[in-house]
């Protein structure tokens, strides 16, 4: 870890959406912040629900937010009264999870390649051509695919096809959502590696979306997990593994079937399930399920507290601890 | 084996074409045993889910079966509709990977259940509720009394997915086929899901086949595991046997290739290629265009099938002991 403050490049500072619906308003994000330094992965994980989603699409400008401040590449844009959408960027890029309904069936490689090439930069034809057919090569495609429909290819095809199109405009940030889930294992330990590699020579930052922790571990640097549209605990992967503070942290971890049939779950898994957004609590969104809960959880929403600044982070009132490491 | 339910053998299952058929099943070979679970691994296309189909008597449309199932010692394959439809659902139930997909939305989780039961056992409808509430109790649905009075979409996916084990375990069957029942749920639903599977195999002695792309799945839940690769099995075994010392390549590798909590970031081993088109399988093995080991004699004959140490098998001409691969050369 260098000691100087991390230069960076997405700044997340009190980020909130409510969605009005006819039966209350649900906050899919409620005072969400984080940052993310150059050539650096951070990963969200969570589950269905959790409003992960929602904030991928509040950095892409796909949805308005109602509160809060995103800063990516030193472009502040702050939130005012009737909510704002992020303006379209050419430094942001996407990746989606299920590639068959992201690429239009009806345009060929070039063309869905090519697209931004030529509507952005205004490149011509055979510009376009040359440099599409360098972006599939930087994701393991032959030129040979530039002429090929998205149903000739398979599901870890088409991927790299996304992934060559959201490189196409050399963006500073990428934000993948949930890329590896319509795949194969073996496909994915291909994409996850390919990832890996762009960012090695790009120094290109990603925003994961995921739900699988093993990713986690593999891809990124850092995590922030998120339960019912809150931030509950972020920091080093490593770290957050290794020790984590937070309950649900814990029970996601505990979740995870290992591949070891002699390490095989002992006792019942954590109970109940995520509770509707709708009628949130007033406390503590995890409290009903949690062991540790008592009725401060369920009568104040824990804040984040920042055990080390800008490094790791937890909201709960009974934190976990190890063994080899106490509480002061 | 004692007591086996399931008894699969030279099952093949094949689509006719215009130019070509294509062989979806190639000779699958399996048993499963009261009260032990068996889980069938493989990726998408490698005929997991067609074997689940063979099994309830359901493969679809010009399909020609051949090879034998016996459930129970009762034959499926060539037994008339009207008696498939009679076993369905008393001797053998089925989940699916979607639970919303598997209710109708226009009816309540109660009438479904009723309808079902009364369906395969001789009860009326009072007597038919009170055994749909006594099995939504035993799958550890919050108030069954009020979830039998809503609809679907009033309920999560992990309670469908429970409603539907319930459901599937209303009429006693002896086996139970799940065909990736968790992989729309959440990680801590599907521990429960996987913790609810388990008690059910050890306490009512229920075979189960339980269908997965998920290897911590098969370590968590599974006695034994059968892993498929276009169409057939190419290891089977204990799960301990397999996991700890896969003997076929493509098991090692697929092991290999699961980014796993803990394992960090050292490198992943992928493997190269996708998974044959069921038309075109290669000759030979037919996982020898992606193996590092294969030889000459792999592209050209069929690899036998090596049993080793407690009925451990693989189809591998070179099935060594492959060390579980965790970092690529």
């Amino acid at each position: 870890m260098n000691a100087a403050p991390p230069v960076r490049l997405v700044s997340v500072e009190g980020l909130c959406k409510v969605y009005p619906t006819r039966h209350g308003a649900v906050k899919a994000l409620d005072d969400i912040s984080f940052q993310i330094a150059p050539g650096e992965t951070l990963a969200l994980v969570g589950e269905s629900g959790c409003g992960k989603s929602t904030l991928a699409s509040a950095l892409l400008g796909l949805v308005k937010f109602d509160l809060g401040t995103i800063e990516i590449g030193g472009n502040v844009v702050t939130a005012h009264l009737h909510g704002t959408t992020m303006p379209p960027r050419r430094d942001v890029g996407v990746v989606f999870q299920n590639p068959h309904s992201s690429l239009d069936p009806r345009m060929k490689v070039r063309s869905i390649v090519g697209e931004p090439l030529s509507g952005i930069l205004g490149m011509r034809r055979e510009a376009v051509t040359r440099r599409a057919g360098e972006l599939l090569s930087q994701v393991g495609l032959g030129a040979d695919y530039l002429n090929r429909y998205p149903h000739q290819l398979s599901g870890g095809q088409m991927q790299r096809v996304a992934i060559a199109r959201a490189l196409a405009l050399e963006p500073q940030l990428l934000v993948l959502d949930e890329p590896t889930a319509a795949l194969d294992v073996s496909v994915q330990a291909q994409i996850l590696k390919l990832l890996k590699a762009l960012q090695a020579k790009s120094n290109v930052s990603y925003l994961f979306i995921t739900h699988d922790l093993g990713v986690v571990d593999y891809i990124a640097h850092r995590v922030a997990v998120m339960y019912l549209g809150r931030i509950v605990e972020s920091g080093s992967v490593a770290e957050v593994f290794a020790d984590p503070r937070h309950p649900y942290t814990r029970a996601l971890l505990d979740a995870v079937p290992v591949i070891d049939p002699r390490r095989r779950r002992q006792s019942p898994p954590l109970d109940g399930e995520v509770p509707s957004p709708l009628n949130r609590l007033p406390g503590c969104a995890f409290a009903p399920r949690c062991l540790r809960a008592t009725a401060e959880c369920r009568a104040v929403p824990p804040e984040l507290y920042e055990e080390e600044p800008g490094e790791r982070a937890y909201a709960c009132f009974h934190p976990c601890y190890t063994l080899s490491k106490s509480p002061q | 084996m004692s007591d086996t339910v399931l008894q699969v053998s030279g099952l093949g299952v094949t689509f006719p074409g215009l130019f070509r058929s294509t062989s979806i099943l190639r000779g699958v070979d399996f048993e499963v045993a009261a009260g032990k679970v068996l889980g069938l691994v493989g990726e998408s296309g490698c005929g997991k889910s067609m074997t689940a189909s063979a099994c309830l008597g359901m493969v679809p449309g010009p399909g020609c079966v051949t090879g034998s199932i016996r459930i129970d010692g009762g034959e499926v394959i060539g037994r008339p509709e009207s008696e498939l439809r009679a076993m369905r659902g008393s001797r053998v139930a089925m989940i699916f990977q979607n639970p919303m997909r598997s209710m109708n939305p226009f009816f309540t989780l109660g009438r479904q259940m009723i309808d079902v039961i009364c369906c395969h056992r001789p009860v009326g409808r009072p007597e038919a509720r009170s055994v749909a509430l006594s099995e939504l109790k035993a799958v550890r649905i919050p108030d069954p009394e009020l979830a039998l009075e809503k609809y679907p979409h009033q309920l999560s996916g992990g309670q469908i997915q429970r409603a539907l084990i319930a459901l599937a375990l209303a009429c006693q069957p002896r086996l139970l086929i799940a065909d990736e029942p968790t992989t729309a749920l959440d990680v801590t639903i599907q521990a429960q899901i996987i913790w609810l599977l388990r008690r059910l195999a050890d306490e009512k002695g229920l075979a189960v086949v339980f269908i997965t792309h998920d290897l911590g799945l098969v370590s968590q839940l599974c006695d034994r595991v059968a892993v498929m690769y276009a169409g057939r099995i190419v290891e089977m075994g204990s799960v301990e046997a397999v996991i700890d010392q896969p003997r076929h390549p493509y098991t090692a590798k697929l092991l290999g290739a699961v980014p796993a909590v803990g394992r960090g970031t050292r490198d992943l081993f992928s493997i190269p290629g996708h998974v044959p088109d069921p038309g075109v399988i290669p000759m030979g093995c037919a996982f020898h265009d992606r193996c590092d080991r294969a030889t000459g004699i792999c592209a050209e004959a069929d690899p036998p099938a090596r049993t080793f140490c407690e009925d451990h098998l693989a189809l591998c001409h070179h099935a060594g002991c492959h060390q579980q691969v965790t970092e690529a050369p």
